[in-house]
């Protein structure tokens, strides 16, 4: 590892030293694109569940409402306020921020790996511009004015090596194409990571209403109770009995059993989404390690960040659950 | 020792995490009364709209004002934890939370920075 730090170092001060095979930059831009769609991903779901949040919210409220009123008659829906309104909306598009900067990101590895197969001169640098624009936008809602964030691409900066061999313009090409995409991942982990309380508190939060919206529907007699446990009679390979749904409509025993495992459903659900949450930033991590890596010696541990890459894959739910 | 712009979110998420776990048993000791029963809609809402300005904000200003705001915001969700523990009657369990939606609002004023729209 030391040597190759010196090799590194040597490297960093010699224009032609490293190899940057075009190989490995097809595989690192591939691995990168596929991290920054499941980042965007996970970013869009927490936005889209925040979108869903006030017919839930209003659905419960006023059923829970009504059913305490002494005279039913005055049943009313319990509105969500327009103050309330306006902070999901811009709660929103401040989280779309952060799912378009990880979009472009993709989109830049994406140029990378175009750039690294076809010799595609120039397809980077319009891509990287947008990168740097839409991780600047995104990084300067959390800290305004703070200054850290990154550079826009100086003119050529990525095409030049005007005078050098072809090989050697595309080998210069790549890692400047490299290096401009490390500073938006180093600054969106960063950002992030900040931001991973926030997360999983918004999760949480939706976790709970998701789950009082189920309870609210099955105790106004309004779904088909047994489905709801389908999931768990399959994981054990049983099956339930046809008056189940019967059952858990009259036993408060059941009921209470029933909405226990939901609530158990909707705690893992916020734990996977933490786990996942983390998974990404330490595939964040890797990435920038497998950048510097390239750069310096022509070489970075792709295997290493598809593992992390797996583990982010291995923690989304499957599809039976996700539909939840 | 100053707070952090985290403590100052984890206040205001919490804060309406409580309202939301004791909504049945705080909607339950309004007797039926169909204004108190909005009343504590009101406060929920109310109470998500601030943790949803939190959420957007950074809450990092700093200074005497938003250390004053932070530590009213906590006392008057102290308040509201001791009324809920207690049982008090729900008229002033209502003012307790009146309290802590005004407190937790301006500590958001005070902590998020100037150039933030929050």
């Amino acid at each position: 590892m030391r040597g190759w730090l010196i090799i590194a170092g040597v490297c960093a001060g010699l224009a032609g030293c490293a190899s940057v095979p075009r190989d490995q930059a097809a595989d690192l831009a591939k691995s990168g694109a596929e991290a920054s769609d499941l980042a965007a991903k996970e970013v869009r779901d927490l936005s889209g569940r925040l979108d869903r949040q006030e017919e839930l919210m209003a659905f419960t409220n006023t059923w829970e409402t009504c059913i305490e009123l002494a005279d039913p008659n005055q049943c009313e829906p319990a509105d969500q306020s327009d103050a309330n309104a306006q902070e999901v909306g811009k709660l929103i598009r401040a989280i779309n921020l952060r799912a378009d900067a990880l979009t472009a990101l993709a989109d830049a590895y994406r140029a990378l790996g175009q750039e690294a197969q076809y010799d595609a001169a120039g397809a980077m640098e319009a891509v990287v511009g947008r990168l740097t624009t839409s991780v600047n936008a995104y990084a300067d809602i959390l800290q305004p004015g703070s200054g850290a964030l990154i550079s826009a691409p100086l003119g050529s900066a990525i095409s030049q090596g005007a005078g050098l061999l072809a090989g050697d313009r595309q080998r210069t090409r790549l890692r400047n194409g490299s290096a401009r995409i490390r500073d938006a991942v180093v600054l969106l982990r960063r950002s992030l990571g900040a931001e991973m309380r926030l997360f999983n508190a918004l999760s949480g939060s939706f976790a709970n209403q998701e789950g009082a919206a189920v309870e609210a529907l099955y105790n106004a007699g309004l779904i088909s109770r047994s489905p709801l446990l389908q999931p768990m009679a399959a994981d054990l390979g049983v099956t339930l009995v046809p008056d189940a749904e019967q059952i858990l409509a009259s036993n408060p025993s059941a009921r209470g059993a029933t909405l226990a495992f939901l609530r158990g459903q909707a705690n893992d659900r916020v734990r996977l989404q933490a786990a996942r949450y983390d998974a990404i930033l330490n595939t964040l991590a890797k990435l920038e390690t497998a950048h510097t890596d390239f750069e310096t010696v022509g070489a970075a541990d792709i295997a290493d960040l598809n593992r992390a890459i797996a583990e982010i894959t291995a923690l989304i739910p499957a599809p039976k659950e996700a539909a939840r | 020792m100053s707070s952090t712009h985290e403590e100052r979110f984890a206040l205001a998420a919490q804060a309406y995490s409580d309202a939301w776990s004791a909504r049945k048993a705080d909607r339950k000791a309004c007797g039926g009364d169909a204004v108190k029963l909005k009343a504590i809609n009101a406060n929920l809402d109310g109470l998500h709209t601030q943790m949803l300005r939190a959420a957007k904000a950074w809450l990092a200003e700093t200074g005497p004002a938003v250390e004053a705001a932070f530590k009213a915001a906590k006392d008057a969700k102290a308040a509201v934890d001791k009324a809920r523990q207690d049982e008090v009657d729900i008229v002033t369990r209502l003012g307790a939370f009146a309290d802590l939606l005004d407190g937790v609002k301006t500590l958001i004023d005070k902590a998020k920075k100037a150039t933030e729209d929050a």
